[in-house]
């Protein structure tokens, strides 16, 4: 069985309310916004070569079955990504499958740690639907899909925000 | 009997007095009319007079308010002169010793003496310690200059650094231009930059106060620029400036090539609008690669900054402000005659115009992308480029993206009742079978609708057997029933190969209309899937003309733009 990907809830639940036992409530309030452009800019960030060789490799085939390989992938995409970023807000990834038709994308949904081949007329589960245009078409490495955006990963790394 | 009385009375009499009485009320109707005319006289005759009145009133309050700004003007000039008349030797002089030395026709004692004695009567006054700074630095004399340096820095550190900025500049000291324009920007608020400091920074993008060697200037935009980013959500303002900026860039589309898709696509729109957003790439190129292309002229900043200069010696000092405003008012009311509304209106324009404040990134978007309302030079639209490409680059690969993730997978087409897809307009033979097939199911639908009803195929039978036995009434001697019936029947028979004929000729019409749907359904899909695949060569084409941006952009660095930085090892860090 694969281990848990993230907290689960009610453990991040538990830390935030550590960090922020010192502030009052409208604090606590006033501090997302902020919190979350801190976060915006440093997913910002041109993502690292290693980052990328990592998710390159989820459409090598296999992986379907290779749950260990899966939790290798997650691995470093936890060390990339602050842990912010993973709790909650980035839903999974989509990309161009090259396994040839009838499959069209690939996704990785990050909660449940699950690669899935997706075919013409499919729908993607999680939300991740409205990337499958970009990725297919977008000449992006892979689409990082978020709650509130999506963000598209160039070939170097480079990074380009589509606020949906 | 009542009847009869009715009949018998004369009723003369009362139609005659109605008659009168109609006459009576049209006279009186017209009296009133009249009267209703001459009320309306009186109105307007008392509208008028009020008119005149009020017309009157105001040119009285005008004239008393002309009497009294007249007054206030003397009085105002007065305390003006009071109190800060002595400024006005020290700013005459200061325009005097700079004529003066330009010249070189005065006696450098001569000025030693007059600055020394403006120092001693203007006490508080930041330029008088200036003038003295600057009539010790004429006749050498360091340790005095340096003292009223001190003095003056001491009484406006801002206005003393512009105005030895800017004496420097025409001294043509330009180290020691430099390093006084970092004082005086090191004196600006970052988010609040005025009209003057805008100049300044023109004219430091176009070379005109030095060349920074030691990067004193490029250090305190680097600082502004850092402090700005520390600002919570800056960097997502700036990013979000940038993109309107240069969207604003964006052209109509010419769709003249796609006159099918237009017609028979419903995904039109989006494909109009993904075409505009990759034709801006080629737009934005251009627009930057003229800008970089052109030769920056500095005569227009020069007289500029020779404005500020006169400016500054001329202009009045802050604590006289009050009621210098007051006097401008003053007079505006004189010049006006009196009129308060408009002396107030045009105080406010006058304000606006000069009040022209920016924050420091908001100066950079202008000068590049608007350069037409925010008057800056070719050097700083290059400069406000350059010291901005990380944002200018974040922007243009979010529009980018933003433009990509609208391309529609899958394009309609719409012809008719047959509405399907294509990806990329390859997929031909699939759709003209599809669409051969609907037409086949629609055809058949209609020629089922078109066959011969119970009666009429019950017609030709039917009229047969009823002739028949018309016939044989007629030989059994029941001729005129026989005729009836063998007429009838033979009426039925002609019914049944009438109808038939009709339906055989409604059937060969409809298997024409169908054909020809098909032959021209077919050439408008053909057509359609053929500007499909056009549609998508032109926006991978355009499309790829981004990268060209992008690489122009990446290329940019800000010291390459800062004239004669050449040999400057630093670099100003973003």
């Amino acid at each position: 069985m694969p281990r848990p990907m993230l907290r689960t809830p009610q453990q991040s639940q538990t830390q935030a309310n550590n960090i922020l036992s010192a502030v009052n409530h409208d604090q606590q309030q006033k501090q997302q916004p902020i919190d979350k452009m801190k976060l915006d800019r440093l997913l910002r960030q041109p993502r690292s070569k290693a980052y990328m060789d990592a998710v390159r490799q989820l459409d090598a085939g296999g992986h379907v079955h290779n749950q260990a390989r899966v939790n290798e992938i997650m691995d470093v995409i936890r060390s990339e990504l602050p842990e912010a970023a993973l709790s909650g807000i980035l839903l999974g990834y989509v990309a161009v499958c090259y396994l040839g038709k009838p499959y069209e994308v690939h996704t990785l949904d990050v909660t449940g740690g699950i690669i899935e081949h997706y075919q013409t007329g499919q729908i993607l589960p999680n939300g991740m639907e409205k990337a499958r245009s970009i990725a297919l078409r977008g000449g992006y490495e892979f689409i990082e899909v978020y709650t509130d955006c999506c963000r598209a990963i160039s070939s170097n790394g480079k990074v380009s925000v589509i606020t949906c | 009997m009542a009847e009869r009385i009715i009949e018998q009375a004369d009723l003369r009499t009362i139609e005659n007095n109605l008659g009168a009485i109609h006459g009576d009320l049209k006279t009186i109707d017209s009296n009133v009319g009249e009267v209703n005319h001459n009320v309306k006289v009186v109105y307007d005759e008392i509208g008028n007079l009020a008119k005149e009145f009020h017309d009157f009133v105001s040119i009285q309050q005008r004239a008393n308010r002309l009497g009294q700004a007249e007054t206030r003007l003397v009085k105002i000039r007065q305390e003006l002169d009071k109190k800060y008349g002595h400024y006005d030797v020290v700013r005459r002089t200061t325009t005097g010793i700079l004529q003066a030395d330009d010249l070189g026709i005065v006696k450098k004692e001569t000025i030693s003496t007059a600055t020394e004695e403006m120092m001693i009567e203007t006490p508080n006054y930041w330029l008088a310690p200036c003038l003295v700074a600057l009539a010790a630095w004429i006749n050498d004399r360091p340790e005095l200059a340096e003292r009223a340096l001190k003095e003056g820095i001491k009484r406006n550190d801002e206005k003393t650094s512009l105005f030895f900025a800017l004496i420097c500049r025409r001294a043509d000291r330009k180290k020691a231009c430099l390093k006084w324009t970092q004082r005086y920007l090191a004196n600006q608020d970052e988010e609040n930059l005025d009209r003057k400091c805008i100049i300044i920074l023109d004219a430091f993008a176009s070379g005109l106060l030095g060349a920074d060697s030691e990067g004193v200037v490029s250090r305190q935009m680097s600082e502004w620029l850092e402090n700005l980013s520390d600002k919570p959500g800056f960097i997502e303002q700036q990013t979000k400036q940038w993109s309107e900026a240069i969207n604003m860039k964006r052209k109509p589309v010419d769709a003249s090539s796609y006159t099918y898709l237009k017609k028979y696509s419903q995904t039109w729109p989006a494909l109009q609008d993904i075409l505009e957003g990759a034709n801006l790439h080629a737009e934005i190129l251009e627009y930057f690669s003229n800008i970089f292309a052109q030769e920056a002229s500095t005569a227009t900043v020069k007289v500029q900054l020779d404005e500020i200069l006169t400016s500054l010696v001329s202009d009045y000092d802050d604590e006289e402000l009050p009621l210098r405003k007051e006097e401008k008012f003053e007079q505006f009311v004189v010049d006006f005659g009196g009129d308060e509304d408009r002396a107030r209106q045009n105080m406010q324009i006058e304000q606006t115009a000069f009040d022209t404040h920016k924050d420091f990134t908001q100066l950079l978007t202008d000068a590049a992308m608007k350069p037409e309302s925010s008057h800056s030079s070719v050097s700083t639209q290059k400069f406000a480029i350059a010291l901005s490409r990380d944002w200018v680059s974040d922007a243009y690969n979010d529009i980018i993206a933003q433009n990509r993730m609208k391309i529609p997978h899958e394009i309609e087409i719409n012809v008719d009742t047959f509405n399907d897809k294509t990806t990329d307009g390859q997929n031909e033979t699939e759709l003209l079978t599809k669409f051969g097939v609907l037409v086949d199911a629609e055809k058949a639908d209609a020629l089922s609708k078109c066959v011969l009803s119970g009666f009429e195929k019950f017609c030709l039978i039917g009229g047969a057997v009823i002739a028949g036995l018309g016939a044989g009434m007629m030989i059994a001697g029941s001729i005129f029933m026989g005729l009836i019936a063998v007429i009838a029947g033979i009426g039925m028979v002609i019914n049944h190969f009438s109808k038939k004929k009709s339906l055989a000729s409604t059937r060969e019409e409809i298997e024409k209309k169908f054909e020809d749907k098909r032959v021209k359904g077919s050439e408008i899909i053909r057509a359609v899937l053929a500007e499909v695949v056009d549609f998508r060569s032109e926006f991978a084409e355009k499309d790829g003309e981004s990268q060209l941006v992008i690489d122009f952009l990446e290329q940019i660095t800000p010291e390459q733009y800062v004239r004669k930085l050449a040999d400057s090892n630093r670099r100003i860090r973003l």
